[in-house]
């Protein structure tokens, strides 16, 4: 077969073709050899399982489940040592920090991937019986970056955990890079990140995967759409797929990003669901610390902190294990005070004061939502273990030292109950933690009067979807007086509804006073010194659009499908109605020519009023 | 005093000389094979993933190798399975039957256009043939059809690009 020279296809392919080479023929080598070897000398693995299984190290790591699952860390040397740079980078962060880890901590480089012309780096080191993970901009080494430790335990009955989302921004201009990393047990060979849109599938090295995504920043007047990961499924060596748990925006779980059938949104979750003790039966009766009282230097010292002047305070790192570090003080009115000191920070990363045990002897501190949850607290005197039950069935041990506990935990596996026993084992107080949303379907409106018996619509209740414009007027971008002269006067003006660089920034109300009754509220924003309207939130039963009639007494899933079909060409679907219950009972429509768009849907806790938003920005 | 019978080379030096032909084929070929492999995974993260599979099995799986077919093709096919293992329910459609599509169709939509008035399943001989520069009998061996079809196809191809760029208003 003769084959054509082709100078057409040719040359386009391959400006279109990826250019870096980033070939690894040892690694092809390692894949061939790894499982294979073990399926052909499974007697003699198992021979050297009991031998090796000796090992304190690797005892411990059948216990907990996970020996010849993570085998790279369980051998104690996963990739290679970290290049100088990074491992001088660290150590000089770790020399700063407040919350650091032992000196001489040595890391190794697990993976690298570069994104938008930046390269990152994946670096893993033990610390005592932890895991920890350290991500960092490859040319900023001594950044704080990200950096997370959990226990065996954590990775036990998962093909995968994801340990941290992350988001950077670099360049010029700037771009936006978000993702997820973490751990893979050695039968997984690759890691599958579902997103809102797209989906990346990212190999398993060393048991870890990192899975980021490049985006531009875009402005406040012109923001990208959201692409939020949705889901995580781990592709298993034999060819199959296994949901990887995972909290996606809204703050429940899609497993394996399936979405439900019908529009649905995340609900929280009923308590019933969580296990453990839900009774006190030894209360304590004037909950106290008192070393704390009496001034007793435990701990360390408590570093300066900025806007906050403490009478006495120290620090206390309840788990050995973890540099986590928790600031206990006496403030400045007697109030009790909490500082949280996240891995490699130079000073507290969050805390304040209140008063003491308000809600009985265990007092939660503030925590940041995170695949990995870092609760911690007070417990008063008299309570000697801190138990964390999870809606996952689990319990763990939190670590509690000078009346400090910490306890990390994956968040799908929550809501949780912290739980504090007496010296007797019995249950002196109870805390319960907020967790994972659940399904729900998204209510049907039900509309009590009929259409014709809706009041005529006033100007401000004649919209164009096709053009966005009310009563034939463009009203976004205008000025507060061009509004009114447009629409007329409205029923309430809120001048100072918020304030924006010490200028007051107005809301309009049309159709009634109050959120739940009103009919249209303008909302406004500044750019330098013009404000400008910027939303047009509709709920009134009389807006009618000049096509689709009157487009609030639809049902929203109905009303979406019209305008696809009536105003298809000028805006495009870019969620669904409740297709993400990350995003609740809403759809979002975006204009094909510019930034702005729509928005329908309802709020599930109040169904009987659906809402169209008019925004400059089709999300903002 | 007898000769001793010159002996057959061992299956050990049978199966090193193959191992270095697919170490050969990889590291002269891997970008090819990535690029290629991107429009089965959709993105070059899983495609790396993929050929990375694919070779270590066939470096696995070397002493299997009957020799019907080029070394080339049946590496192919094994990074190819390796690659539609991602994608969920279709790890054993026949690799002709594999819809694919550019990575990046808007780095180049009159292209992508174009490629989109092939058969769904006809768009991975012309991947193989731009992006991995395989010869027609290859292409032919991997997706297991004629080289009379790899003409054809690739001849729909470049009438199809032709006609959209005559309507863009350039010149083919």
């Amino acid at each position: 077969m003769m084959e054509l020279q082709d100078d057409l296809l040719a040359p386009r392919f391959a400006a279109l073709a990826y250019p870096v080479d980033d070939s690894d023929w040892r690694e092809v080598v390692g894949r061939a050899r790894s499982e294979p070897w073990m399926r052909r000398h499974q007697r003699l693995v198992f021979a050297l399982a009991l031998i090796v299984a000796a090992g304190v190290l690797v005892a411990a790591a059948f216990a907990t489940g996970i020996a010849g699952r993570f085998s790279a860390w369980v051998s104690g040397a996963p990739g290679i040592p970290a290049p100088p740079g990074l491992q001088q980078g660290f150590e000089t962060r770790n020399r700063a920090a407040y919350a650091s880890f032992p000196a001489g901590t040595k890391l190794r480089l697990l993976l690298s991937r570069r994104v938008s012309g930046t390269t990152f780096s994946l670096l893993g080191f033990r610390n005592g019986d932890a895991y920890c993970l350290r991500l960092v901009r490859a040319d900023h080494p001594n950044a704080i970056g990200r950096n997370e430790c959990l226990r065996a335990e954590e990775l036990t009955g998962v093909p995968a955990l994801v340990t941290g989302d992350v988001w950077f921004s670099v360049g010029k201009p700037a771009k936006n890079i978000n993702g997820v990393y973490g751990f893979a047990a050695d039968n997984v060979r690759a890691v599958v990140v579902k997103r809102l849109r797209g989906r990346d599938t990212v190999p398993v090295l060393n048991n870890v995967f990192l899975s980021l995504r490049g985006a531009r920043a875009g402005s406040v007047q012109n923001h990208p759409l959201p692409n939020p990961v949705v889901a995580v499924e781990a592709l298993l060596r034999n060819g199959k797929f296994e949901n990887v748990p995972y909290v996606t925006n809204g703050g429940g779980v899609l497993p394996g990003g399936a979405r439900p059938a019908g529009p649905s949104y995340f609900a929280p979750p009923t308590q019933s669901a969580i296990p453990g003790p839900s009774k006190v039966t030894a209360p304590i009766a004037h909950p106290t610390i008192s070393w704390l009282k009496k001034h007793e230097p435990r701990g360390k010292p408590l570093p300066n902190i900025r806007f906050s002047n403490p009478a006495f305070g120290r620090v206390i790192q309840p788990d050995p294990d973890d540099p986590v570090r928790i600031g206990i003080a006496v403030g400045a009115k007697g109030a009790l005070c909490d500082y949280y000191f996240t891995p490699l920070a130079p000073t507290t990363w969050g805390g304040g004061c209140g008063p003491w045990f308000q809600f009985g002897p265990i007092n939660l501190g503030s925590w940041f939502n995170s695949p990995i949850e870092h609760f911690n607290g007070f417990v008063a005197d008299g309570i000697t273990h801190v138990t964390a039950f999870l809606a996952s069935g689990r319990v763990v041990q939190a670590a509690l030292r000078d009346n400090v506990f910490a306890v990390a935990v994956s968040a799908t596996e929550l809501p949780g109950r912290l739980v504090g026993y007496d010296a007797r084992n019995r249950v002196a107080g109870i805390v319960e933690v907020p967790g994972n949303s659940v399904i729900k379907s998204c209510p049907k409106p039900t509309f009590t009067k009929p259409v014709s018996q809706l009041p005529a619509p006033e100007p401000w209740e004649k919209i164009n979807l096709a053009t966005l414009t009310v009563n034939g007027q463009h009203i976004l971008g205008m000025t507060p007086q061009q509004v009114e002269a447009a629409l007329g006067k409205p029923t309430v003006i809120r001048g100072n509804a918020q304030i924006t660089n010490g200028v007051a920034i107005p809301e309009f109300r049309y159709g009634g006073a109050l959120p739940s009754t009103l009919g249209l509220s303008i909302g406004f924003s500044k750019k330098g010194d013009r404000i400008f309207a910027n939303s047009l939130s509709y709920q009134s039963p009389s807006l009618v659009d000049a096509k689709l009639g009157h487009v609030l007494r639809m049902q929203p899933a109905a009303l979406e499908q019209a305008i696809k079909r009536t105003y298809g060409t000028t805006l495009r679907v870019f969620i669904s109605y409740g297709s993400n219950p990350g995003f609740g009972c809403t759809a979002v429509l975006k204009e094909r020519s510019a930034p702005s768009g729509i928005s329908i849907g309802l709020d599930p806790y109040r169904p009987s009023r659906p809402y169209l938003d008019i925004r400059a920005n089709a999300y903002g | 005093m007898s000769l001793k019978e010159p002996s057959r080379p061992s299956l050990y030096l049978v199966m090193d000389e193959r191992g270095r032909a697919i170490e050969r084929l990889y590291r002269e070929r891997y970008v090819g094979f990535r690029n290629a492999v991107a429009t089965v995974s959709g993105g070059y993260d899983g495609a790396r993933d993929a050929v990375q599979e694919g070779f270590a099995r066939a470096y696995r799986a070397r002493a299997q190798f009957r020799g019907d077919g080029s070394l080339e093709g049946w590496v192919w096919r094994i990074v190819l399975r390796a690659a539609l293992e991602q994608r969920r329910g279709q790890a054993e459609l026949p690799l002709d039957e594999v819809e694919v599509d550019l990575v990046e169709p808007e780095s180049d939509p009159v292209l992508a256009e174009a490629l989109r008035e092939l058969p769904p399943r006809r768009r991975l001989v012309v991947f193989l043939r731009y992006f991995a520069d395989l010869p027609y009998a290859t292409i032919a061996e991997v997706c297991e059809i004629d080289e009379g079809t790899v003409a054809a196809t690739l001849a729909q191809a470049r009438a199809a690009l032709a006609q959209r760029l005559i309507e863009e208003g350039v010149q083919p």
